[in-house]
């Protein structure tokens, strides 16, 4: 029975089952991998077994009886859900028994059911009225009343209806086995079995709306679109999550240009159907009224709505009038990455052949471009492992990340490889205790190395030094190891303890586990990749993990995890200062300008012209700097969804399409490329980027008064993507073993490797600050998702329970957080979490300005990042008398 | 041909048998006539007049804006927009009904398909009007044909009786929240819906 607990969706030894069975079903002879579900096998005789309980990402449960099927040679109707095939197996879908029970499942499923289809969201969809058409009699033989419960509240997004519920426990079983945070329970007994939460409180899980989903009957259902449409109304669009860097396939559903509903498809996708609350519940912000819509000219003080043709003019007139006078250098450009891939290789050939500056920069530049860089740098490919090498690896080394709060549907693929058996290390600051109804990575670990705040520099030293004692891999070129030995030879556990807080006992565990795995993959984070010194920080992980021999073999490999949906496509396709197309180094002459260089370019006045394509400085840079130089600047012009902050400053505000209106490339951080589709016309006049692009380019380089869609010179985001590919180059996708370890072999020869200890910092009283994503946030976007809203609308400071008691604050108390750096302060309401490092504080980074002014900024020397995410604060009550009830 | 035959031929019997009919019902038989504008049809039960709304016998409308009309509808004439109840959490109801006339082929599959009896066909047949806009009708407009066609209305079922009054004896103190003292509760808008 051991296949048989294995959900067909697993990687489990059902796909390496390659031996068939020969079964009849109903008189068709069908073959089957040995040990594949009957209810599974069946279908390819093109019959489907009527079932509520079951379902493929679940494992098998057996509570409904409506998959009963009569199999020669056994004495009574067996359950196909839980019947693993085997040969010469005789089944009988059809049979009178078989029929008598099944008609007799539905009646008794229909007497409690209050039957009030039309009202119910779920009409349409449903399994009940699927089967309960095909496999019921008509009329009921019950006389009693039909059970009524208690309407009960079940929080701001998800409706429970539990009059339509038939007790099939997907919900629950979904919450357990595949996100792990077991909010959802039954409760009481036979007739009155009710799903809910401990004690009838509300729901306050993660919201991924997996229950919502797998539910066959409309007993959960989303309250956010409650009503609003009929499943056979709605139009469904195959599209890419805009997000997180997971890459997620998305159903965008809606009707005429209006998205209602979001749903995903069982098995699907890189993310097999699974989805995060910022998915489920995240679609608000496409059909937002706050969307720019027409195009605006800045001048003079006035603000002007323009129409795209005028707009498309005065952004080429100006932009050339800059190019005569003061030379193409003048000009930059930056583009965020939650574009597409086309419109980043678009942009970038905006920049560099049409105007012909070399300053090409992306919103990479905040941390992600560190970990690409470095993986480009030693190993010629930022393609090293996938999903499938997760679920299937034995040990996960996981450093600064919390992948429940940034990724949570990559979250998922470890939580399953850890359910199969692998084993986790989580490296990183916080606190491996959990709250109640969240998943956090580190609960589960098998080891926690709960380093001090800040401390992930010298934590790596400690791994790579307790590696040399369990041997080095065979693979690992001698001239790399000899040069590291010498290193970290000089190092000692002492000095690192001192540091970090973690015994050498517990780096030398954790190195021997990670070496000695069979397929180890490991998964770096923003502690790591967003934090300072993340690109010499990467490359030592990568050091450690060629060292291990961990690396360019199958299944096992280096996962960086993005934080937005395309910052791999969008450095891949050229929109970066240091790559052309396909990662290839350029040397531009002059020296190309990061993001960060071309502000300060702009602040001295070298820098006259200054395209923003959804990138917002002013909120991810020192605001006064960022401001002053935007003001100095010639010609701003600016391209986004929404008003931002820095977008009040552009002399021309372009009006572009999100996600769901146009079609595109994006790239997570597998290094996948999906196909995204267009669902909707753009909303209000915006149109997609890469047309932005396409006519400005024609408007530049030709002389003619011809209207703009005439001069079109891409008819379609495919027709970028074409040439785009062509641009890249042959092995812009490879990532042989052999041309990985050439790679390495190469790095070994050149590389330069620096080890160096953090010096440890005394606390005096101040704590350490986080900024950082939330699980119902990603970026600035979502802010303006109602759904999620209703999750977190406003900054809060997350802290440990004892150092709240500590300090005598309780949950919801504003408190004052005040950097003695630059003497700002900041009023916050407080958060509780078991999960929050002690004496470090989190602040989510979606919301206000204002925390990131009380951090300290430093840049990367080699990747030029501002880092400006973490630093020391401190926290002190806000008096009673000034207390803000929240 | 006999005499008599040849009578008959020379005198357009036929003819003349034709029009003894038809004089003889224009002096003596009834009229039979309609004067219409001044007179109106008396129509059987069953005609497929204008399709029309219903309400409860406490004037609530019966429509729950399910969309099945509209699934129904042959001519697409049907549009219906639903939503949830601001004052009544949980309620279904149309929030936009719209009927066009104008492409109604009074089939009567919508009353068919309305799972609550809340479309009939009246007897209204007077459609003719100068300004073709008005043919397309709103909910209010169906509703107040329903009224003149409809005067018995049906009593609200037990069932929606219990729910109107859960809400309205919850509505007061906000949405019934079942309070459990959680700890580490984010600090979110978890308001009444």
């Amino acid at each position: 029975m051991s296949f048989a607990s294995e959900s067909t969706l697993g990687d489990g030894p059902l796909k390496t089952m390659s031996e068939l069975v020969t079964f009849k079903v109903n008189d068709i002879e069908v073959s089957a991998p040995k040990g594949m579900l009957l209810i599974e096998a069946v279908k390819k005789a093109g019959v489907e077994i009527p079932h509520f309980c079951y379902h493929p990402r679940l494992k098998p449960d057996a509570n409904c009886r409506m998959c009963l099927v009569e199999i020669e040679k056994m004495p009574k109707l067996q359950t196909a859900c839980t019947m693993p095939v085997a040969e010469g197996m005789v089944v009988q879908t059809t049979s009178d028994s078989v029929v008598a029970s099944q008609n007799g499942v539905m009646e008794y499923l229909l007497g409690n059911h209050p039957l009030d289809c039309p009202e119910c969201d779920q009409g349409g969809e449903c399994q009940l009225q699927d089967f309960g058409h095909q496999h019921s009699k008509l009329g009921s033989r019950f006389l009693e009343q039909k059970r009524v419960f208690p309407k009960e509240y079940f929080g701001p997004l998800v409706e429970k209806e539990m009059n339509r519920c038939v007790s099939c426990l997907r919900c629950v079983r979904y919450c357990d086995e595949v996100m792990g945070v077991t909010a959802l329970g039954s409760f009481d007994r036979g007739n009155g079995t009710q799903i809910g939460t401990f004690a009838h409180g509300e729901l306050d899980c993660e919201y991924c709306g997996g229950c919502i989903q797998i539910c066959p009957v409309g007993a959960l259902t989303s309250r956010l679109s409650m009503y609003e449409n009929r499943t056979w109304q709605l139009k469904k669009t195959d599209t890419i999550c805009n997000y997180c860097g997971d890459g997620c396939s998305l159903i965008l559903e809606g009707v005429k240009d209006d998205i209602t509903r979001v749903s995903s498809e069982t098995g699907a996708g890189r993310n097999r159907g699974d989805l995060c609350a910022r998915g489920f519940f995240g679609y608000g912000a496409i059909n937002h009224k706050d969307r720019l819509s027409r195009p605006r000219l800045n001048t003079k003080g006035r603000t002007l709505e323009v129409t795209w043709d005028w707009a498309f003019n005065k952004a080429a007139e100006d932009l050339k009038k800059i190019v005569a006078q003061h030379g193409p250098d003048a000009v930059g450009g930056v583009i965020s990455t939650h574009c597409s891939n086309e419109e980043a290789y678009l942009f970038q050939k905006l920049m560099r052949e049409v105007i012909g500056t070399p300053h090409v920069d992306s919103t990479a530049r905040y941390g992600y471009i560190n970990a690409l860089s470095a993986l480009n740098e030693v190993f010629g490919t930022a393609r090293l492992s996938h999903y499938e090498d997760i679920r299937s690896a034995d040990v996960l080394l996981v450093v600064g990340a919390d992948m429940a709060e940034s990724n949570p549907i990559a979250g998922i693929q470890v939580k399953d490889a850890v359910r199969a058996g692998a084993q986790l290390i989580t490296l990183d600051a916080s606190s491996p205790e959990r709250d109640t109804y969240y998943s956090h990575l580190p609960s589960l670990a098998t080891q926690h190395l709960n380093i001090r705040f800040g401390t992930e520099q010298s934590a790596i030293i400690g791994l790579v030094k307790a590696l040399f004692d369990k041997g080095i891999a065979s693979s690992a070129p001698r001239k790399l190891v000899n040069q590291i030995k010498k290193k970290v030879a000089v190092i000692s556990f002492a000095e690192i303890e001192a540091t970090t807080g973690l015994t050498e006992n517990s780096y030398r565990r954790a190195a021997q586990t990670y070496a000695g795995a069979e397929h180890a993959v490991m998964i770096v984070g923003r502690g790591v990749i967003q934090s300072e010194g993340g690109y010499q920080n990467m490359l030592r992980l990568e050091e450690l993990s060629i060292l291990a021999g961990q690396v360019g073999r199958e299944g096992a490999g280096i996962l960086p995890l993005a934080s937005e949906n395309n910052a791999f496509g969008v450095v891949e396709s050229g929109a970066s200062s240091e790559y052309l197309p396909g990662l290839k180094r350029q040397e531009a002459k002059p020296k190309a300008l990061t993001l960060l260089e071309m502000i300060d370019a702009a602040a001295e006045g070298k820098l006259k012209a200054l395209y923003l394509v959804g990138a917002d400085p002013l909120r991810n840079l020192p605001q006064k700097k960022v401001a002053d130089a935007l003001s100095n600047l010639d010609l701003l012009i600016c391209q986004d969804l929404f008003p931002t902050e820095t977008n009040a400053h552009a002399h021309i505000l372009l009006p572009a399409a999100s996600f769901a209106e146009k079609s595109g490339h994006y790239t997570n951080h597998e290094g996948v490329v999906q196909k995204g589709h267009q669902a909707i016309e753009p909303v209000g006049g915006a149109k997609p980027d890469w047309m932005i692009f396409s006519i400005l380019s024609n408007k530049i380089k030709e002389e003619t008064t011809l209207p703009y869609f005439k001069l079109v010179g891409y008819r379609s985001a495919d027709e970028v993507w074409k040439e785009a590919v062509m641009a890249m180059p042959n092995d812009w996708q490879q990532n042989s073993k052999e041309a990985i370890s050439r790679h390495v072999a190469a790095y070994a020869e050149h590389a330069e490797i620096q080890y160096a200890l953090q010096t440890p910092r005394a606390s005096n009283g101040v704590m350490d600050l986080q900024l950082g994503q939330n699980r119902y946030h990603a970026g600035t976007t979502s802010r303006y998702a109602e759904g999620l809203n209703r999750l977190l609308d406003c900054e809060c400071v997350v802290i440990h329970p004892d150092d709240a008691e500590a300090l005598q604050l309780e949950e919801g108390e504003r408190v004052r957080l005040s950097s003695h750096l630059s003497g700002a302060s900041v009023e916050l309401p407080i958060q509780l979490s078991q999960k929050q490092g002690r004496g470090a504080l989190f602040v989510p980074e979606h919301f206000g300005l204002s925390v990131k002014g009380l951090l300290p900024l430093t840049i990367d020397r080699e990747s030029k990042v501002p880092y400006g995410d973490r630093g020391p604060v401190k926290l002190s009550k806000v008096a009673a008398s000034t207390q803000v009830k929240g | 041909m006999t005499g008599k035959e040849l009578f008959k031929k020379a005198v357009f019997y036929e003819i003349l048998q034709g029009l003894g009919l038809t004089f003889k019902h224009m002096l003596f038989g009834k009229t039979m006539t309609e004067q219409y504008p001044r007179e109106k049809p008396s129509l059987p039960d069953g005609w497929r007049g204008a399709i029309v709304q219903l309400r409860y016998d406490d004037g609530s409308e019966k429509c729950v804006g399910c969309a099945l009309c509209e699934a129904a509808c042959p001519s697409h004439c049907i549009t219906v927009e639903s939503a949830e109840r601001e004052d009544m959490p949980q309620k279904r109801y149309s929030k936009r009904y719209t009927l066009d006339m104008t492409r109604c082929v009074f089939c009567g599959f919508c009353v068919q398909a309305c799972p609550v009896t809340a479309l009939a066909s009246s007897k209204e047949y007077e459609l003719a009007t100068t300004d073709k806009r008005e043919l397309i009708m709103e909910m209010d407009d169906l509703l107040k044909l329903g009224d003149k066609y409809f005067p018995i209305r049906e009593k609200r079922p037990q069932y929606t009786e219990d729910r109107f009054n859960f809400f309205k004896q919850n509505k007061a103190s906000g949405f019934p929240v079942a309070h459990v003292p959680v700890v580490n509760v984010p600090i979110a808008k978890k308001g009444a819906a």
